[in-house]
């Protein structure tokens, strides 16, 4: 038999045995054997080889967690977070946009704290950018949007809906809130065409190979992105050359019926985040008494349809961050559970940062996946960074990887993009060097939550995450020894080939 | 020259008509917004240089008073080039304004010529609300007319208000006629405004239980809780979610009772991807086929069953189907196909379909769903998710 591709002198690591191979043969887009030394060569010629050099091959990372559609499209938007001014905001747009420039110009990123101005810019100041193009702002949690006065005209915007700032005059000043704010978001995300989203998405996936990324779950759709991104998804995602597995983040289960999709939800918001001091906690803000962050389910409301779920057999995904959220997701499926009996379903709670013991022993219970984001500890943990400000002492414990572990619970890795970037790398590296040592996992485990964890977490453990025979040939050939590599350099490591399907989709260097 | 022969549309697409002869294509955008301008007015005097500070404000007061000049000329020598009576447009030394002696109809000014009250006939409200169901200068931007856009912003919200009072209006005629039907395509327009609107949904919940039909409030309430959670991550407030409740179950609804013999909703949602010939019909078959017990098929004509499969394979799992013979197909066959599969289907499912984008279906499923709204069939729900 000839291979199609024959990686050689590989530190090939198989994930699930813990064990080492150091050749891979594949044909048809599967691995078809493994072996040692050079015992390759009882088989014919292969098509091509690829000589690992001693470096060490992965089975190609699964992201989790990913807002792919938004993550592209927020690529072609122009980033405003470095803003400090309103003189700042028409620099960065205008050296974005042609003089002649039409179509809509669209922004995001804006935190008027920031600004020296202290707050946001209407209309008139957009429109001293443009008047002959719409421009639309987002601010940087979405929950408010500026347009100028030719984007007023053009998103049609109805002006009797409540939460449009009116001036003395009554006049609209261009800033929108609250319902206007959701009604135009719908309008405006919409307005983008299927072809610009095939586009962005094109754009985007050279660099999610180059980071090693061969399968995403991509959360999709609802409440401050778009349903046409999960119906983007849904008709295109098989035409791109990544496994993208949709999570189509609406309640409605009859409309996941209509699309014959397996899993619902993915970040349906239970809570918020704590940089925006929303995320849920049983305790105050520390640097804000009296607020403890938002529900946006009751109990009951959540019961309700979590046991929905369970009785259609859909796998659920769903957001939950701080610890009084957690108990209410935890309570639900408990409550479903109960009425239903059924534990095989591997729902999912995304992110889970604050879970306390007895959210474990009960998500161990049922059968519950973490699908976490190590990175977030790297950008946000630790006694001098955010989560210390937002909860004083309590970042000690967030994100506590070795404890869930320990209680038997799968973790699978993600990156949230475009919250923080795609880079399973990073992610591993986090996990191993979590900012408080007692939560920090072996490379071996954090290997498993973006490999054998991730194809778990979708049911696809049985041909995909791992370098096994009949697996799937998606694998990643890294420029060094991971194994080897100092735990502090890890997240530096570069990718040196992302094979898909047994296809090299990427190779440094190589322009590919 | 005939009375109204000229008509000026810009409620909408902004069109110019002199008889059955499109003026508008042969006009520049700027003097179409010019003769906007002249519009608003009443047909009373503007001043030319305000004229030039709407449309020409970038430019030196040279080269805007003779830009002004030229597009003056431009509509009159067109309007003209169609009848010497049509002279639009007069004006002395430093004013401009339209010909008041000329019969046009134009929307704009028939409703800068209404008064909304109790006394307004019926006849002219619908009129008046036919008008504002569309926007004022749908699409027609004027690129650097900072002054124009001001204007035409400031025009939409005074014909968004009055949109509102006339729907108020007819609200009131209409309740109290009675008229469910009327009344509740006024209510779903107006949910289209303003989606998130609680008494409207309350009304609308009302008016599904006056006339009946249970099965249609609670795809509708269904349907505003998914709106309220998707686009505002909210609940129904429990109020609203008790009287709904309340509604739809109430012992005294007067349920038909085709409903009362339903069993669950079956539902579709159909993106329109290319303009292939039935690809929306055939893509309602396709999702709804495996969602009901195809039992129910039985009594479906042959040859409907084998018109339909024409245009979608999946029926051949039936086992009536393998064995037509094939004929040439005719699109009022499938169309009447697939009315009587909706037909027999509908007897024991409430069935939803879902439109998305519609203005972009092929030419028959557009027609044929665009049917189906305007005469709908029992227990069949088309909901349109038009952009």
């Amino acid at each position: 038999m000839n291979f199609d591709l024959l990686i050689k002198n590989g530190l090939c690591y198989s994930v699930k045995k813990d064990s080492f191979y150091d050749w891979i043969g594949i044909k048809d887009g599967k691995i078809i054997t493994l072996g040692h030394k050079d015992d390759y060569e009882t088989y014919g010629t292969p098509q091509q080889i690829v000589d690992a050099n001693g470096k060490t091959v992965l089975p190609g990372f699964y992201d989790s967690c990913m807002h792919f559609v938004q993550s592209a499209i927020n690529s072609t938007f122009i980033n405003l977070n470095t803003a400090r001014s309103f003189a700042d905001i028409k620099e960065i747009i205008r050296s974005k946009i042609s003089k002649n420039h039409e179509a809509p110009i669209i922004c995001y990123g804006l935190d008027e704290l920031n600004l020296i101005e202290k707050k946001v810019p209407d209309r008139r100041v957009l429109d001293d950018i443009s008047s002959s193009a719409p421009i639309w702002i987002s601010r940087v949690e979405y929950h408010t949007s500026i347009l100028n006065t030719y984007g007023l005209l053009y998103y049609k915007v109805p002006f009797t809906l409540p939460g449009i700032e009116v001036d003395r005059k009554k006049v609209p000043t261009g800033v929108f809130r609250y319902l206007a704010n959701a009604y135009l978001r719908e309008t405006a995300l919409n307005e983008l065409s299927m072809a610009y989203r095939l586009q962005a998405a094109e754009n985007l996936i050279p660099t999610l190979l180059k980071k090693g990324i061969t399968s995403i779950n991509a959360m999709e759709g609802g409440f401050t992105f778009a349903d046409k991104d999960a119906d983007f998804l849904y008709h295109y995602g098989k035409s791109l050359p990544l496994d993208l597995l949709l999570f189509y983040q609406t309640t409605s289960i009859s409309k996941i019926k209509e699309l014959g999709l397996p899993r619902i939800g993915g970040s349906l918001f239970i809570d918020g985040a704590f940089g925006s001091r929303n995320a849920a906690l049983f305790e105050d803000y520390s640097d804000s008494p009296g607020v403890r962050g938002d529900l946006y389910y009751s109990q009951e409301d959540l019961n309700r349809f979590v046991l929905s779920c369970y009785e259609n057999d859909l796998q659920l995904a769903v957001h939950a961050v701080g610890e009084r959220a957690i108990d209410l997701i935890i309570n639900a499926h408990r409550f479903a559970t109960d009425q239903t009996g059924k534990k095989h379903l591997r729902h999912r709670i995304e992110h889970v940062e604050m879970p306390t013991a007895h959210h474990l022993s009960e998500a161990r219970d049922m059968n519950l996946i973490f699908s976490m984001q190590p990175a977030f500890e790297y950008y946000w943990g630790g006694p001098d960074k955010m989560y210390a400000k937002r909860l004083g002492d309590r970042y000690l414990h967030t994100n506590p990887f070795r404890e869930i572990i320990d209680h038997g619970i799968t973790i699978c890795g993600g990156s949230d993009s475009d919250v923080t970037p795609a880079d399973p790398l990073l992610g591993i590296a986090s996990a191993i060097n979590h900012p408080i040592e007692a939560h920090r996992v072996t490379l071996k485990e954090a290997l498993q939550m973006f490999t054998t964890n991730g194809a778990y977490a979708v049911h696809e453990e049985k041909h995909k995450g791992d370098i096994e025979e009949e697996f799937q040939a998606d694998l990643v050939i890294l420029d060094g020894d991971i194994f080897a590599t100092p735990t502090d350099q890890i997240k530096d490591v570069e990718v040196l080939y992302t094979i898909k399907n047994g296809n090299i989709l990427y190779q440094k260097n190589e322009g590919r | 020259m005939m009375l109204l022969d000229l008509k000026i549309k810009m409620f909408g697409e902004f069109t110019i008509y002199y008889k059955d002869e499109a003026l508008h294509n042969k006009l520049s955008n700027k003097s179409l917004a010019l003769l906007s301008l002249l519009l608003f007015t009443d047909l009373k005097k503007i001043s030319k240089s305000k004229l030039s500070s709407y449309l020409w404000s970038d430019f030196d007061s040279d080269s805007s008073k003779q830009n002004l000049r030229y597009n003056l000329w431009s509509i009159r020598k067109i309007f003209l080039s169609c009848s010497k009576e049509l002279d639009l447009i007069q004006m002395d030394k430093n004013h401009v304004w339209l010909n008041p002696s000329l019969p046009l109809f134009s929307d704009i000014l028939f409703l800068k010529t209404q008064k909304i009250s109790d006394k307004t006939s019926l006849e002219i409200l619908l009129k008046m609300y036919e008008i504002l169901n569309e926007d004022l200068l749908d699409g027609f931007l004027i690129k650097d007319s900072l002054e124009y856009s001001e204007l035409i912003l400031l025009e939409r919200i005074a014909f968004q208000n009055m949109h509102i009072q006339v729907s108020r209006e007819l609200i009131k005629r209409f309740e109290k006629k009675q008229n469910w039907q009327e009344l509740l395509k006024i209510l779903l327009k107006l949910t289209s405004i303003d989606p998130y609107n609680e008494d409207y949904v309350i009304k609308i919940l009302e008016i599904y239980h006056h006339l009946g039909q249970a099965s249609q409030g609670l795809a509708f309430f269904k349907q505003f809780e998914d709106t309220l959670r998707s686009h505002l991550n909210i609940p129904v407030p429990p109020s609203l979610k008790k009287m709904a409740t309340e509604l739809i179950t109430a012992k005294n609804s007067p349920s038909t009772p085709e409903e009362s013999n339903l069993q669950n909703t079956i539902s579709c949602r159909v993106i329109p991807i290319s303009n292939i010939k039935y690809l929306g019909i055939s893509e309602s078959l396709r999702q709804l086929l495996p969602q009901f017990d195809q039992k129910l098929l039985d009594d479906l004509n042959p040859w409907d069953l084998s018109d339909l499969f024409y245009i979608q394979n999946n029926l051949s799992a039936l086992e009536r189907v393998s064995h037509f013979s094939p004929r040439p197909l005719y699109p009022i066959r499938v169309i009447q196909a697939f009315h009587n599969f909706l037909r027999r289907v509908s007897s024991k499912h409430i069935i939803e379909i879902y439109l998305q984008e519609p203005e972009k279906l092929d030419l028959y499923s557009k027609q044929f769903f665009e049917y189906l709204i305007s005469y709908p069939l029992e227990n069949v729900r088309v909901i349109s998710e038009s952009k």
